[in-house]
């Protein structure tokens, strides 16, 4: 028997009704037992009762512990924050001060050949040398700093019997020009050179004495005869020579990024017959910047290869020489 | 629209929200008494709540529950149905964990265990009839097909509207009413059945 479900409101049953709730979704209206339903609900929703508030101290007690350690996190967070700064800050000085103290002790350039044009009113001098000479592994890098600089060099040879001369790489760092950035590179003649350029670089090239010989780098292409002269918006001036004799071939990349803040860091790595030279050299006076070069060598002389960077004083065109 | 919870006039820990806003966040900022009262209004429903579906776990599994709340009290933002909701949510969730377990190690039936903890006589609608406390309210509920049990003391105990019992049962609005709605039913048969036996005592239940 199929008995249809009257659907009105059920505010005579369930005090909720107000709300809106019809017989249909709530309790069958029908017969008599709803007020037991309704009791039942009242019953099963009743005040809480002693026995079930007894758990209170306990989840006090749970409160009170998980409270105070979420609050002792919080404080050693809150005591962590300045012991990282003041230990970042710290590392920086120690770095900062042991590049100057280095930089300072270090003896003056000996490098064979160096350019370097500064700015007349902030240009500060950072030269770093790498001297390699058969098999002998040497790295100068004098600072001469006014306000800041920094200079380090690395040089890495490897010379076994055919390597015959020397590979000198010289990369002076960092020189602090305002004016327009200019690029010069210089290539020997009977040389192919190409050299880098980016945003703000400044690329040296390389060039080898002797036979033929052959440098290339990453862009820019240099003739072989005429000086290249690159104009990009960098203060530096990158200059690589190589003298010597033999065969060579000479890879050189290079960037060097500044503005007023100038950089430079170069690396070279020369390999003659089955020996290898390289070197890198960064120098900054206020910023920073990377130069590499990497050279190959084959035969017999003698190799100079020098990188500069050369940042002009009035911002023109250098040529390259 | 979500539909207002069934009730019998009162559900159990039920505040007016500009008091439990206050209360929350005082018991956020470290006041233990704010959220020892924020305990009492909603420990009698959890704990019944749990009772009907988990029997002699209630405790363990409510007290886990508060854990939990506690711990990410600070992190929990909302009025009182959504700190309800999330309530029962946590619950129910341990509640599925403890069922896992326990089916892994082929213990009885939970039904039957909140049948015969609450009950504590062999027919629970004899326990109505005679005398309707709470605990044997909550006894005949038990009785009820677990779904539509929980919805019921979701709708009716816990005072969650069906949109809020839907999400927390993870089925739609429309399923919820419908075992919210056959589980009443049942209860209504069930004591329509005694009434039967013993006309005397038809429609005193409750009361």
């Amino acid at each position: 028997m199929h008995r249809r479900t009257p659907r009105f409101e059920t505010s005579a049953f369930l005090p909720i009704s107000r709300q809106g709730e019809t017989a249909s979704n709530v309790v069958p209206l029908w017969d008599r037992p709803v007020d037991a339903v309704t009791g039942l609900l009242e019953a099963a929703s009743a005040p809480a009762r002693p026995e079930e508030l007894v758990g209170e101290d306990s989840a006090r007690a749970v409160f009170r512990s998980i409270m105070a350690e979420q609050a002792q996190a919080s404080r050693r967070h809150l005591r962590l924050v300045p012991i990282g700064v003041a230990a970042g800050s710290l590392a920086g000085l120690v770095v900062g001060a042991t590049t100057l103290v280095a930089a300072s002790v270090l003896p003056p350039s000996a490098a064979p050949v160096h350019h370097s044009t500064h700015h007349p009113s902030t240009s500060l001098s950072t030269p770093a040398t790498t001297d390699t000479t058969s098999g002998a592994s040497q790295t100068v890098s004098p600072a001469t700093s006014g306000n800041s600089s920094n200079s380090t060099a690395n040089t890495t040879q490897s010379t076994t019997g055919a390597q015959i001369g020397s590979t000198s790489v010289v990369s002076p760092p960092a020189t602090v020009g305002t004016g327009p950035p200019v690029v010069a590179a210089t290539i020997p003649k009977t040389h192919h050179s190409k050299g880098s350029d980016s945003s703000g670089s400044g690329t040296g090239t390389q060039a080898s004495g002797g036979g033929g010989s052959q440098c290339t780098g990453t862009s820019g292409t240099t003739p072989t005869t005429q000086p290249p002269q690159f104009l990009v918006p960098t203060p530096h001036v990158s200059r690589a020579t190589t003298t010597g004799s033999g065969t060579t071939k000479c890879t050189s990349t290079g960037t060097s990024r500044g503005g007023d803040h100038g950089g430079s860091k170069g690396s070279g790595t020369s390999s003659g017959g089955t020996g290898t030279a390289g070197g890198t050299s960064r120098g900054g006076d206020v910023g920073s910047g990377h130069h590499k070069g990497t050279h190959k060598q084959g035969g017999a002389g003698t190799t100079t290869t020098t990188l500069e960077t050369i940042p002009p004083a009035t911002g023109t065109a250098v040529p390259a020489q | 629209m979500p539909s207002a919870p069934i009730s019998s006039g009162h559900t159990v820990g039920q505040t007016a929200p500009d008091e439990f806003a206050l209360l929350l966040s005082a018991a956020k900022g470290g006041d233990e008494e704010s959220f020892a009262a924020i305990w009492r209004r909603f420990q009698p429903g959890l704990l019944r709540y749990v009772r009907v579906m988990a029997g002699g776990e209630a405790e363990d599994l409510t007290s886990d529950t508060w854990l939990q709340v506690t711990r990410k009290l600070l992190e929990f933002e909302g009025d009182e149905i959504a700190f309800r909701a999330w309530l029962y949510t946590i619950v129910r969730n341990r509640h599925i964990d403890w069922r896992r377990r326990a089916s892994r190690r082929n213990e009885s039936s939970m039904e039957f265990e909140v049948l015969d903890r609450h009950a504590g006589v062999e027919d629970p609608v004899a326990v109505v009839e005679t005398k309707m406390s709470t605990d044997s309210a909550l006894a005949l509920v038990a009785t009820l097909p677990p779904d539509q049990a929980e919805a019921v003391m979701l709708r009716a105990v816990a005072g969650l509207p069906v949109a809020v019992a839907a999400e927390i049962m993870g089925r739609p609005p429309g399923t919820v009413r419908v075992l919210c709605h056959r589980g009443l039913r049942r209860l209504e048969q069930n004591l329509r059945a005694a009434s039967a036996k013993d006309p005397n005592q038809s429609s005193g239940v409750g009361v």
